[in-house]
């Protein structure tokens, strides 16, 4: 995983807060306790309807006048776009980024040239290619089903909002567009028809890269113009994204779905997501203490565990939040404060961040249903 | 060199490699005396009472000196079915560390429990009402039978009061210089962390 990709990951906190507490009584509440630079730190709650790039990706939707069904409007999968021009294999297997780009996913031989060169070319207002939009929408549902899997069974107790925040780590825009880019070498088509012919290009190579309309175009060196006429216009991320996706698709129509899963697990399970830096708490000791009640548990004491320099400049605290006999975290800080509210984090983090011994998707063989936990029975 | 004599071209080949991987002493006196070990900056003598430990075979449990991670789900919240809640090995420390030196740390904080639940939606409208007319919190106290957290945590002060503390406010920050609004923002920045984890 790259420096931006992590820098990315730990951006996205979530703030879990309380719902119960009406908002307008928890804004005014201890307003006179407040410091007045408080507002600079304030984070405002995400919007409750916002959808994640990967959502987004499983939502496209068609607007295009050549789906058609000639058989039975009901039957679904009848539904079929045509398209004016297409490039064979014989042509496809002639590039040779396409040939590159084959061998180093080390795709199977009934993987066709054809497939990829489909999946490197999104929908453009000015071109009658086939394109990658449908084979997109259906890798990024074919995604979203193996990571959600992943993390349920190796994260049970993830929250709704972290859960959403890790697929998004594994698979969002961005992720995806690291993937592509960084991993798998895929490259834009970037220059002009002029320069094609300078070169010498075949026109046949443009096939090999990935097309799309942009909603930037660099006028000149240091100028970019931004905004596009076209309705098609996508971001570089979404564009690359959906390359990976669309690669995906054609993995399951040309290996299957056992290939398709291994596939995955290698190129985006792989990389490694931080979950428990995702996490922030607005009030921590009421969540805890309503967690331990569900849990049939002790209310939580803080315990002072061990201390230097206290009437000194620097101190330093280690307190022990303990339900019972039991502790369930340890917090340091400078203050009993900031060690208490530490603790209390860390307690609530090490309850949802449990992992089972061996997890098992749904989808493995060997997968047993087990009872793990009840889930959020307080929200 | 060495003088080639009759008896050393007599030798052959293997008997010279033995003789010059030997460390006992040959007769012939030009050839170097093989040491017993490579020369290196250790010295034996004087680093003799630097000694090694021996450890003995096996495995070892010698968790490094850090705080513990939220990573290593504690005993408590591990499920009756997980095998390692009732393991001995999972997590030594919560019994060899904590539950023996329990009577030594002094607790700091208890969640509070409520002892009465009197108090009706009601009950706090008319609250905030008299709190908005001004009436002091002893009579507050003594009218509802509540306590003065109760109070502040279910009733809001009024606009006057919200007016009053915020030109006091102002006030303090505009004498704030530079350097000491850095620092309260830096404070505030820092404090973001501690809900982070």
């Amino acid at each position: 995983m790259s420096a931006s990709m992590l820098r990315f990951a730990s951006r996205r906190t979530v703030s879990i807060y309380n719902s119960s507490i009406p908002k307008a009584l928890n804004t005014t509440i201890r307003c006179i306790a407040t410091s007045p630079v408080k507002t600079l730190t304030e984070t405002k709650s995400s919007f409750p309807d916002h959808k994640f790039s990967y959502e987004k990706a499983c939502r496209q939707a068609l607007v295009d006048n050549t789906l058609t069904n000639k058989s039975d409007t009901l039957d679904f999968g009848a539904y079929q776009r045509t398209f004016k021009l297409t490039i064979s294999e014989e042509e496809a297997s002639k590039i040779p980024s396409i040939l590159a780009l084959h061998a180093r996913l080390n795709l199977s031989k009934n993987y066709q040239y054809s497939t990829l060169v489909r999946s490197l070319t999104c929908q453009t207002a000015d071109s009658d290619y086939a394109d990658n939009l449908q084979m997109s929408l259906f890798g990024a549902h074919l995604l979203s089903y193996y990571v959600t899997e992943h993390l349920i069974a190796t994260y049970p107790r993830l929250p709704v909002s972290i859960l959403r925040n890790a697929t998004e780590a594994y698979i969002g825009d961005y992720s995806l567009y690291d993937v592509a880019k960084n991993v798998w070498g895929i490259e834009a088509d970037s220059t002009s028809n002029l320069e094609k012919y300078l070169a010498k290009e075949p026109r046949l190579f443009r096939f090999g890269r990935l097309r799309f309309s942009s909603h930037t175009t660099e006028v000149e060196k240091g100028i970019t113009k931004i905004g596009s006429t076209s309705e098609l216009a996508i971001t570089k991320a979404t564009a690359f994204s959906n390359a990976v996706r669309a690669i995906v698709s054609g993995l399951y129509a040309h290996d299957g779905e056992e290939a398709t899963k291994e596939f995955i697990k290698n190129h985006i399970l792989s990389r490694k997501i931080d979950v428990g830096k995702m996490f922030q708490f607005r009030s921590p000791g009421k969540m805890l203490v309503k967690l331990l009640k569900a849990q049939k548990m002790e209310a939580p004491t803080i315990r002072l565990i061990s201390e230097t320099g206290r009437n000194s400049s620097s101190p330093v605290f280690i307190v022990g939040c303990f339900s019972g006999e039991h502790m369930l975290a340890e917090g340091q800080g400078s203050s009993l404060k900031e060690a208490r509210i530490r603790s209390l984090v860390d307690a609530l983090k090490a309850f949802y961040l449990y992992r089972p011994l061996d997890p098992k998707a749904s989808s493995d063989k060997d997968f047993k249903p087990l009872f793990v936990d009840a889930g959020e029975t307080f929200y | 060199m060495f003088p080639i004599t009759r008896a050393t071209v007599k030798t052959t080949f293997q008997t010279t490699v033995r003789r010059l991987n030997s460390t006992t002493s040959t007769k012939e006196p030009n050839l170097p005396k093989k040491l017993p070990v490579t020369p290196n900056k250790y010295n034996a003598k004087s680093s003799a009472f630097n000694l090694k430990p021996v450890l003995p075979e096996g495995l070892f449990y010698h968790p490094a000196p850090a705080a513990p991670t939220p990573k290593l789900t504690p005993k408590a919240f591990l499920p009756d079915s997980d095998p390692r809640k009732t393991s001995k090995l999972y997590f030594p420390e919560e019994t060899t560390k904590i539950k023996e030196n329990l009577q030594y740390m002094p607790v700091l904080s208890k969640a509070p429990t409520p002892h009465s639940y009197h108090m009706t939606a009601k009950d706090v409208e008319e609250l905030q009402k008299l709190r908005d007319q001004g009436v002091s919190r002893s009579e507050l106290k003594k009218k509802f039978k509540v306590s003065n957290h109760f109070i502040s945590i279910s009733t809001r002060p009024s606009q006057e009061t919200l007016k009053k503390e915020k030109e006091q406010l102002d006030k303090v920050v505009k004498k704030w210089s530079k350097g000491t609004r850095a620092a309260r923002e830096l404070r505030e920045k820092e404090k973001v962390n501690w809900y982070r984890g």
